[in-house]
């Protein structure tokens, strides 16, 4: 039907439900990410534009690489992989030629997405394995946008992570001369020090880490704008993000050595903010209802603190989204409608 | 627009859809002879009435009216232009009859919903009378923009509107009813403000203006507005003492009644793409004569299509040929312009549609699981309970073509259950007839065997001897 038709009728949807197109609601979402990209290039400096080159470039040619494969593969051979339709079947991959693949703009929020999990300065392999498998093993295998189970940009992302752990780890200071452990980390292993102590320290401000509670209040304005905008709904970011403050605040323990630390730090630290309003709440991959998209939330943040505090890894936020996005199809199959 | 009714002209034929498939039982009329308007062609449950005078012709096969139908079986009529009425009865007194015997006029009438359902109204009456009724709703609150029978039926005949709701009110045996109208249409709601106060009416006719939001002119979200609590899902309004009816439905039933008129016309927004206009139409119209009479150049010939019309309104419409007929359910016909839809892309599940649905559903599951479909799922995502009024594709980003697969789902939900319906049926005939047959063959086994023994016998004396 005719969007432009219909509202010559003068029919009143209200603010929320503007005809849109899928291009223009991921426009908004790489709007809502300069705030983030600008604060962490002014922390991080050119190394963050320098992946982001290479990720986009990456992203272009994988795009195109698809498309390619996916013209010269006939309808016939895919009809099998495709339930056959006695209706239109729209978003049949058969019938997928170049221009949606580049003009829909999912896969650049992708590419940025993973440009900018990943520390500054990386090599061209590892970003390049990195666009390659969030949108290869991600997204494509799947059948493509709209069909994908996980969140492409932290399967690319996880996938590195996995495979080149200490190139991952070089998260370079905020401030010159300090030394290279994130405040997370520095949390973490904290050596018998008190969070006091510990905060004291020139890597911490007046919230978190040193500059990163400026990258993750800057998402978090950018989050915010695209709540504003009713591009992403708001029950995901807060439901995880208020278990994330249930969850520390059960393990602050009075701020002693064995503290796990504040929620205002853990709100503030590491990717969280990029977590809970940019990655968690992909719609593709998170569940349908309303009451599904709570328990999402709480299950991503618990799992971020969980493997935050006692996994391997400094921050959890990519295998704490796979995770949830794992048990989707369960919680789509528990609360299916929205009564 | 214009909210002036125009009557068109009858013509040259008209063909009316036949619902019954027993129709050759109730059969009034030999074909070939000469009927006036108004006459009964076809008795029973779904009766089909003469719309215009004329010679009656023929069956014919035709487009039928509805989504995903086989084209149905049609009486056509080749009129002779006068469009004369059959004598009709005088001298009605219809407030001293009873509930039973208006009921049976308004269905000997064949009135149905005439807000686009075209629900036998005698039928939803008599359920609602069989559940003790509780409120009547006059719907005239046609949300759907563009739309506009309703509302210049309503200028038209506020007076007679009113006495059909007296009449229902009498039927349903009811003190008060609610007149709900659309924010939007003041004139009608100044118009109905007076003629109540004139009538000293507002003891029994309570008028309500409704907020101006597509779609609480449906019957469920006018239930919810007038009465303050939703209806549970598959429980029909009637079940639980609630009438609603459409202002037209209620001056077909005050046509019935007190001038003893079948339901033979009906208004009808006729749109272009540059202009609209109401007529007050034959049933039974091609679409196509309707469009050549009234547009007679085609507005912009080149512009529209020459074989398509879309039936309903701008959301909840449907594109079919333009030889199917204007039927009592049709409020709306739209010429619709010769473009290429944009191809839809992919969903993304942005649940854009879920927040909009007047029903809560989840249209983009329902979509998932409409593409190959799923009995099972959508049965649990209560596809059943949607009305197909097209919000979730117009909000829709990717511009998938939502409703028309919902409502080709609910077609074949409906077929499955009917088959599945029809299979039990089979099994329970087949399991009793073994039944009946081992029972029957028991008794025809013995019966055999002392036959033979007693031939036996017999043959055995004979030998003897």
């Amino acid at each position: 039907m005719n969007n432009k038709r219909i509202l010559s009728h003068g029919l009143n949807l209200g603010p929320e439900s503007r005809p849109t197109s899928t291009a223009s609601i991921m426009n908004h979402v790489l709007l809502a990410l300069f705030p983030g990209l600008f604060a962490q290039f002014y922390y991080f400096g050119t190394g963050y534009l320098y992946n982001l080159a290479i990720a986009l470039f990456a992203g272009l040619l994988c795009c195109l690489t698809i498309a390619l494969a996916m013209t010269s593969t006939s309808e016939k051979a895919l009809s099998y992989a495709s339930p056959t339709p006695k209706h239109r079947f729209p978003g049949s991959i058969a019938r997928k030629n170049i221009s949606p693949i580049l003009l829909d703009n999912s896969n650049w929020v992708t590419c940025v997405l993973v440009a900018i999990a990943l520390p500054p300065n990386m090599p061209i392999l590892i970003v390049t394995v990195a666009i390659v498998s969030a949108l290869g093993l991600g997204k494509y295998i799947y059948g493509g946008l709209g069909q994908n189970i996980f969140n492409p940009a932290m399967v690319g992302y996880g996938v590195v992570l996995i495979s080149f752990p200490s190139d991952l780890a070089l998260w370079p200071p905020v401030i010159e001369g300090l030394s290279g452990a994130t405040p997370l980390e520095q949390l973490k292993y904290n050596s018998g020090q008190t969070v006091q102590e510990l905060t004291a320290g020139p890597a911490f401000g007046t919230l978190a880490g040193q500059g990163w509670e400026w990258i993750n209040a800057a998402y978090l304005a950018g989050g915010l704008y695209l709540i504003y905008q009713r591009i992403i709904g708001w029950h995901i970011p807060v439901y995880l993000l208020a278990s994330i403050i249930l969850w520390s605040a059960a393990w602050y323990d009075m701020g002693s050595s064995l503290s796990l630390g504040s929620p205002v730090f853990h709100l503030f630290s590491g990717g969280i903010m990029l977590g809970a309003f940019f990655i968690a709440t992909d719609p593709v991959t998170c569940p349908s209802s309303t009451r599904g998209k709570i328990y999402f939330g709480l299950l991503c943040g618990s799992l971020i603190f969980i493997i935050r505090s006692w996994g391997g890894y400094p921050d959890g936020i990519a295998f704490a989204v796979l995770l949830a996005n794992l048990c989707v199809p369960l919680i789509d199959h528990i609360h299916n409608i929205n009564d | 627009m214009n909210l002036l009714i125009e009557q068109a002209d009858p013509p040259t034929r008209v063909y009316l859809a036949v619902q019954d498939r027993h129709w050759r039982e109730h059969g009034q009329v030999d074909f070939g002879t000469y009927v006036l308007k108004g006459s009964l062609l076809v008795g029973g449950d779904n009766p089909v009435h003469a719309t215009t005078s004329g010679t009656l012709e023929r069956t014919v096969l035709r487009p039928s009216s509805r989504k995903n139908a086989e084209p149905a079986l049609h009486l056509s009529i080749r009129s002779d232009g006068k469009d004369q009425w059959l004598p009709r009865a005088k001298n009605l007194s219809p407030l001293t009859q009873s509930a039973e015997a208006l009921l049976t006029k308004i269905a000997t009438a064949g009135i149905v919903g005439l807000g686009g359902g075209a629900f036998p109204t005698a039928t939803k009456l008599a359920t609602a009378i069989r559940h003790t009724p509780r409120y009547l709703i006059v719907n005239g609150v046609e949300c759907e923009p563009g739309v506009q029978a309703d509302e210049a039926l309503m200028h038209a005949a506020s007076v007679e509107i009113l006495q059909g709701a007296l009449l229902a009110l009498q039927i349903l045996n009811l003190d008060q009813c609610i007149l709900a109208i659309g924010e939007d249409k003041h004139s009608a709601l100044e118009i109905f403000t007076q003629k109540i106060l004139q009538q000293e009416l507002s003891g029994k006719i309570q008028l309500l203006p409704v907020a101006d939001k597509f779609p609480n002119g449906s019957e469920r979200q006018l239930i919810k507005i007038c009465t303050g609590t939703a209806l549970p899902r598959n429980v029909y309004p009637a079940q639980l003492g609630i009438s609603v009816l459409n202002v037209s439905t209620l001056y077909a039933i005050y046509q019935a009644i007190y001038l003893d008129q079948a339901l033979v016309e009906r208004v009808v927004t006729l749109h272009t793409p540059q202009s609209a206009k109401n007529i007050r139409v034959h049933i039974g119209t091609p679409a196509k004569d309707l469009v050549n009479n009234n547009f007679p150049s085609r507005a912009n010939a080149p512009a529209v299509s020459t074989n398509l019309i879309q039936r309903g309104g701008p959301l909840t419409g449907w594109i079919q040929s333009i030889d199917a007929c204007v039927e009592k359910g049709t409020t709306c016909l739209q010429l619709i312009k010769n473009t290429v839809p944009k191809p839809a892309l992919p969903c993304i599940r942005c649940g854009k549609c879920a927040t909009i649905c007047p029903e809560n559903l989840l249209p983009q599951e329902l979509y998932w699981y409409s593409k190959p479909l799923n009995e099972a799922k959508l049965n649990a995502l209560k596809l059943t309970s949607c009305l197909t009024c097209g919000l979730c594709e117009t909000v829709c980003p990717s511009q998938i073509p939502l409703t028309n697969m919902f409502r080709d789902s609910q077609t074949l939900l409906k077929q499955y259950a009917a088959h599945k319906q029809q299979a039990r049926q089979v099994s329970a005939r087949v399991k009793a007839r073994t039944v009946r047959l081992e029972k029957s063959g028991q008794s025809t086994q013995s019966q055999r065997e002392k036959r033979l023994s007693r031939l036996r016998q017999s043959r055995s004396s004979n030998h003897e001897q």
